[in-house]
């Protein structure tokens, strides 16, 4: 079964063909980050002109590296939400007219819920249940205990900060430029994780997060030692202390809830040591840790298609009805 | 030759669907929620001229000027028919439109067409009545919504005050404009887009920053 998945949530547009949610026939990704660079940050309304600009390029090129017509497409899942919503009308608009013509089924699909989705698709096999899911990125920090594939009890998300956005402020400070995770963690590279000391906020505190106090604590480390401060040992430091916090989390989640396995995905999953600092607490304490690679864990379609084929028997509503919806919650009712 | 019209420059969406025999206008009031209501309307105009969707060979997109938000749904969902069908789409300004409906009531010569925008603007456009072409090149600009100062008449679109005329675009003259010969390239689907008045507010904002910066 073919399913076209469709995602527009942010800056990128993306589509995808993806064989029985496993495997990937064709996966584009347009980027708008050039556009937004000189605006200092995404603009809904710049985006969402892009995202209509681009789609149709990317929906024929899909196609055509698939080797697939339109009428080979089983059926369309799209991104529904959450996002900004002008750009996910523009994705959910383009899925509705080829549902409706061709009388296709058509998933809204969750975004935080197909960023989990990513990586089963990464390893070509479908979902096993339950698990705690860490879903890291820009704009989100949350923490999921996932019994099913919609079924997801939020266990913490963060009060203030996503790790995405303290890494994009913190880049804007040290004068890194955009996006901040990967000049962060390419200056981080040859510092020293240990040379500031940086806070773990909220450790021991439930399964909620907080990262506005580590910007304010390198703000004023910066402010502090002015020409001496060195970058890259502050960007190791920076990344110590958020993978020390992730992890410990995540470590708490998986005891309190028993599940033996952990996925963890979203844009900072592809920071290298957050994901090594998991998979190493993963391996001492015997849980079977899932990511997808980095080209996966940022914003991509295939992974919509992935979870849309994943949850179609979820759709309990006339999908051409659904919404988009800039704050849908994971595992909650379809936007209408 | 049969054709669905969608114009969502405002809440007011109005739909036209065409045969080369008769034509079906229709509005309705979507109450900012046109995304989620798009198919149905569609079925309703499909239903009320007895077509399938299968009988249809053209699309018109109304490309405004107007709400941003309803533009690009109608433009995504049209665009998107278009290219999987092989279709034309065929992009209707309500400028253009007007202008020719104002045409056909015999209005000739100078003219400044109007549309309310947002913070006491209007988007304004002058034009020479009759157009020479089906479809002209607009940019249409952000100026004050009252009378043109050069005393040529003023027509506000869907619109009139004290000092400005009103024109409604005629569903007679779409219908028209509709069994115009629209291209059918890919590259001219591309093209079919909302009419945007440029600059956006964005640009406008990062302006005042840097000159604030300088």
């Amino acid at each position: 079964m073919i399913t076209l998945g469709i995602e527009s949530s942010c800056d990128d547009t993306s589509v995808a063909l993806v064989e029985d949610g496993i495997r990937v026939m064709s996966s584009l990704v347009s980027s708008q980050v050039e556009v937004h660079q000189r605006f200092g940050g995404v603009v809904p309304e710049v985006a969402s002109r892009k995202h209509l600009e681009a789609m149709l390029p990317l929906l024929q090129q899909a196609l055509g590296i698939a080797g697939v017509e339109f009428d080979a497409i089983d059926q369309i899942a799209v991104t529904a939400g959450p996002g900004l919503l002008g750009p996910l009308l523009v994705g959910l608009s383009t899925a509705k007219a080829l549902a409706w013509r061709y009388r296709l089924p058509m998933i809204p699909v969750n975004h935080l819920e197909a960023h989990l989705a990513a990586a089963f698709l990464a390893t070509h096999k479908h979902p096993r249940f339950p698990y705690v899911g860490l879903i890291v990125s820009g704009g989100h920090a949350n923490l999921v205990l996932a019994e099913g594939p919609r079924a997801f009890t939020t266990l913490g998300r963060t009060a203030d900060d996503a790790p995405g956005e303290l890494f994009d402020k913190v880049a804007r400070l040290l004068g890194l430029g955009y996006p901040g995770g990967p000049a962060i963690q390419k200056s981080g590279l040859i510092g020293d994780p240990k040379r500031y000391k940086l806070p773990r906020p909220m450790l021991g505190k439930g399964h909620g997060f907080s990262f506005s106090g580590l910007k304010t604590a390198v703000l004023h480390l910066h402010e502090q030692e002015g020409d001496q401060l060195s970058v890259p040992d502050v960007c190791a430091s920076l990344q110590a202390a958020v993978a020390d916090t992730l992890v410990s989390k995540a470590s708490a989640a998986l005891s309190e809830t028993n599940a033996k396995r952990l996925v963890m995905a979203g844009g900072v999953a592809a920071n290298k040591p957050l994901r090594e600092a998991m998979a190493a607490m993963c391996e001492r304490d015997g849980i079977e840790f899932l990511v997808p690679p980095p080209a996966l864990c940022t914003d991509n379609a295939a992974m919509t298609a992935a979870q849309g084929f994943f949850s179609a028997a979820s759709v309990d509503i006339d999908p051409l009805l659904v919404n988009a919806r800039a704050d849908w919650p994971m595992g909650t009712p379809f936007p209408l | 030759m049969n054709y669905i019209f969608i114009d969502a420059s405002s809440t007011e969406v109005v739909g036209q669907v065409g045969t080369a025999r008769e034509f079906f206008p229709f509005q309705w009031n979507t109450e900012r929620n046109l995304a989620s209501r798009l198919t149905r309307l569609c079925d309703e105009m499909l239903e009320r001229a007895d077509l399938r969707i299968s009988d249809i060979s053209r699309f018109g997109l109304g490309t405004g000027p107007g709400s941003l938000t309803g533009l690009r749904v109608a433009a995504a969902f049209l665009r998107t028919l278009a290219l999987a069908t092989g279709s034309p789409l065929t992009p209707v300004d309500l400028f253009t439109w007007s202008a020719h409906t104002l045409a056909s009531s015999d209005v000739t010569g100078s003219v400044r067409l109007t549309i309310p925008a947002l913070l006491n603007q209007a988007f304004v456009v002058d034009l020479e009545l009759p157009l020479e072409m089906p479809f002209v090149s607009l940019s249409p600009r952000l100026d004050l919504p009252g009378p043109a100062a050069d005393g040529r008449p003023t027509y506000g679109i869907r619109s009139e005050n004290r000092d400005v005329a009103r024109v409604d675009p005629s569903p007679a003259i779409l219908h028209d404009l509709m069994q115009t010969a629209a291209p059918t390239s890919y590259e001219a689907l591309l093209k079919a887009l909302p009419l945007y008045v440029v600059p956006s507010q964005a640009e406008i904002n990062l302006e005042k920053r840097r000159s604030r910066a300088v």
